[in-house]
């Protein structure tokens, strides 16, 4: 690819406890209209890495460029290009949307007429209008996901940087959503796409990141991994690079330890 | 194993088992309840290494002392029946007040019980689990608020004054706790969804204000001694608990007082079986209520609120960060139910302060024209009371988890975001505290003290800016207001400091006013470093040092 990257991160690291890294040298370079698959077990460091991306959390060693620019926790400017839903997103729930929409609007600079109508329209999408002076915390689990996804997109971002995001929403939902990104792909937008759900990743993606105890362990396209590893799904692949092998044990043992005399 | 809790409760087995109660599993549900509120953070701290001590204690040692300061307060009455009326009086009040803060949620508790009724436990040893759940702490409570009293007692009566102390506490226990059940069921029965849940907070939050107003009023009632001194049985009592007990002091012998002893004995055994046996079954589905249909909303008016919380925005602040900050904080005050149940008390005692320390001399039957020549609006200071505490529990929220959010905007100065936050706080809850007491003053004085009054007002605000310094450095509304809470020795503390703070300032005032006689001179000063104060971070060091 000959574009510039949007985000370059370079031997990354990080450590919550002196000794015991988080990320241990993290590197690689993401381009415009990529569909990002970020993966990896509990504990691997995704969030770290998405936390750090977003100036959350300060870093230790190393460098992160996002549109040819160091980021600087200290000035929030890069945060109006990028789109974030977090894993467990949580919102001011006595809030209604309308007013949390009213506060994002106001910070990225956009008119409250302009934020109203935008809103409602995409509420109006996800079909969950006809809620926007309600109380969020009266919602349902899917009703909050889709809040939380029309707060990371109301600004028309430039990064999308979404942890497990289809989190409670339902199959329609989860079907217009997966098209919006592979729209927005097209137009150019960078969809940073953390998740457990390998089906998903696997579908959506056009690149596999792979992390393992802070480490990247593979970078490519699905079909590249699966024809380096003569593995037939992402699954499969995961399992064989995190070496987990032995589910199949595992299970048997479960069930016998169910069906024991008590 | 190491003994539970509730195996001490076995001796209640048989009866409760005579009920329909499946005892052991009662006991699992009881110690498991026991065992998650231990485990309730008491602080929100993150420091490591500082020693947390369990919410029990803190609000044990907060009640242990307000136990003691009534026992004081009644010590000096020497007629017994007169005593334990006002001491009985006092800790009915304030058990209420601890059922309604503290265990509410309890009663109201439906994520818990939606788990446990997923698991093969009958509703009989659920709702007694549930009760007695209740009664450890309000029984636990009330002995440590009581103590003093019993104490004080035992001394003045003897043996028969420690038997009418407890069984007046168990008796007023019983009452409270029933009593609340029912009156929650009356809402439950009443309304639904968000406007039951509004109710609730009113009935709440105007419970509280009642409560400790009566509290303050009472504990400064040695005006009220000479009225007390004659106080006998009279038929309204019936309707006091804490007389049914007191009566057991006098040493009248009419039908009346029989009639008092008798409901004291007995009231509290029907109410219980009353509740067990016709609210208990029901309430559970009673809360389903709660998710019953959405409310009917006023779009036109909610547009135009909108709109003028925003022409406010305008009119306080100065940069688009700040009134994004103000907004919202604005808006979410409004809304947040449990901050406002804290909060709102504060307030009201906050404006009832200045006047409390004026009632005494109104009751000596000083007149008016006697009153404006004293320099009383000193005692506007003592609106700035709960400045600190209010400060401290009203910028937390419910959701504090949400705050998340903050840092993933573009925002360029968190330090304007965070003065629009406070600025919120400070208008929606503040202001009306210093606000209604200088309003009242100007009227009663005229413009005789103007200049002194006008600069009260303004060095209250400068110091509820300043005290902003306690505050710490993270944005507001991201710690839990619930850790705060239950934190109750802390917000004496701060009261303390608080108070201390005031009375400094406000003979700063007296010395620069009447040895200086430089009121006017004071005015333009305290205007200026009230607004710079506001405009500027300058006296904020921690806050500016952040991010």
């Amino acid at each position: 690819m000959n574009k510039n990257p949007v985000l370059v991160i370079k031997d990354l690291r990080k450590s919550y406890i002196p000794g015991k890294p988080v990320l241990r040298g993290i590197d690689f370079s993401v381009y415009p209209g990529e569909i990002i698959g970020y993966i990896g077990a509990n504990g691997a460091g995704k969030s770290t890495t998405i936390k750090i991306i977003l100036g959350l959390l300060p870093i230790d060693e190393g460098e992160i460029t996002i549109f040819g620019e160091p980021i600087d926790p200290s000035h929030g400017d890069f945060k109006q290009r990028i789109g974030y839903v977090p894993e467990n997103g949580e919102l001011y729930e006595n809030l209604s949307p309308a007013e949390y929409f009213d506060f994002l609007g106001i910070l990225y600079g956009l008119s409250p007429e302009t934020t109203e109508r935008k809103a409602k329209a995409l509420m109006k999408i996800l079909g969950i209008d006809g809620n926007y002076h309600n109380r969020i915390a009266s919602f349902s689990k899917g009703m909050k996901q889709k809040i939380l996804i029309v707060s990371s997109l109301l600004h028309n971002p430039d990064i999308l940087i979404l942890d497990e995001p289809l989190n409670g929403l339902d199959a329609n939902s989860v079907m217009v959503f997966k098209e919006v990104l592979s729209t927005l792909a097209k137009k150019g937008k960078t969809i940073f796409y953390s998740s457990h759900i390998m089906e998903v990743v696997e579908k959506i993606s056009d690149r596999i990141i792979l992390l393992v105890d802070g480490k990247v362990v593979a970078d490519g396209s699905f079909e590249d991994l699966s024809a380096q590893n003569q593995e037939a799904s992402l699954e499969g692949l995961f399992n064989d690079l995190t070496g987990f092998t032995n589910h199949e044990q595992l299970a048997e043992d479960f069930v016998r330890i169910l069906e024991e005399e008590s | 194993m190491k003994k539970r809790f509730a195996d001490r409760l076995d001796f209640l087995s048989a009866p409760l088992e005579k009920m329909g109660c499946d005892w052991e599993k009662t006991k699992a549900v009881l110690d498991l309840q026991l065992i998650l509120d231990a485990r309730r953070k008491s602080t929100s701290s993150k420091k490591k290494g500082k020693r947390e001590y369990g919410i029990f204690q803190m609000m044990a040692l907060m009640y242990g002392i307000t136990g003691a300061f009534t026992a004081l307060i009644v010590l000096p009455i020497s007629d017994s029946y007169v005593r334990v009326s006002l001491g009985f009086f006092f800790i009915f009040l304030m058990s209420g007040l601890i059922m309604i803060t503290d265990y509410s949620a309890i009663i109201l508790d439906r994520q818990g019980q939606l788990i446990l009724q997923t698991k093969p436990i009958d509703q009989i040893s659920l709702n007694i689990a549930k009760i007695l759940h209740i009664f450890t702490y309000m029984g636990f409570m009330t002995l440590v608020l009581g103590l003093p009293l019993l104490i004080v007692e035992g001394f003045r009566d003897g043996l028969s004054g420690i038997f009418t102390c407890l069984l007046a506490y168990i008796g007023m226990d019983l009452v409270t706790v029933v009593f609340t059940a029912f009156l929650y069921a009356g809402l439950l029965r009443l309304f639904s969804g968000e406007k039951l849940r509004d109710m609730i907070q009113i009935l709440q939050v105007g419970m509280t204000i009642i409560m400790v107003l009566s509290y303050q009023v009472f504990s400064r009632g040695i005006e009220l001694q000479d009225t007390l001194a004659r106080l006998t049985p009279e038929w309204w009592h019936l309707l006091l608990p804490s007389q049914w007990y007191a009566s057991w002091m006098t040493a009248g012998n009419s039908s009346l007082v029989w009639a008092l002893r008798g409901t004291g004995l007995i009231m509290p055994i029907v109410l219980i079986l009353v509740y067990l046996k016709v609210l208990a079954p029901r309430f559970d589905s009673m809360l389903s209520r709660f998710d019953e249909n959405k409310e009917e909303l006023d779009l036109k008016k909610l547009t135009k609120t909108m709109k003028r919380q925003r022409s406010i925005a305008k009119l306080v602040t100065s940069t688009t960060e700040e009134s994004a900050g103000f907004l919202f904080g604005y808006r979410l005050l409004k809304r947040e139910r449990k901050v406002q149940l804290i909060v709102i008390p504060q307030l009201a005692l906050g404006i009832i302060f200045p006047v409390l320390f004026l009632a005494p001399m109104i009751l000596r039957g000083m007149s008016v024209a006697e009153l404006r020549e004293i320099p009383m609006y000193y005692s506007l200071y003592m609106s700035g009371f709960m400045v600190v505490p209010m400060g401290l529990y009203g910028m937390k929220s419910e959701y504090f988890q949400a705050s998340w959010i903050f840092n993933a905007l573009p925002v360029q100065d968190p330090k304007k975001m965070k003065r629009g936050l406070m600025k919120s706080f400070f208008i929606r809850y503040q202001l009306p505290v210093f606000l209604i007491p200088t309003l009242m003053l100007l009227g009663f004085y005229g413009f005789r003290y103007f200049p002194e009054i006008i600069s009260i007002f303004f060095l209250l605000c400068l110091f509820a800016r300043l005290s902003h310094r306690g505050f710490g450095t993270e944005y507001p509304f991201s710690e839990d207001v619930a850790a705060v809470q239950e934190n109750k020795s802390k917000l004496l503390g701060m009261m303390m400091l608080n108070m201390a703070m005031i009375i400094i300032i406000g003979l700063l005032h007296g010395v620069i006013a009447h040895l200086l006689h430089a009121a006017w001179i004071l005015l333009p000063f305290s205007i200026g470093l009230a607004i710079y104060a506001w405009e500027t971070d300058r006296f904020l060091k921690k806050i500016q040092r952040e991010s």
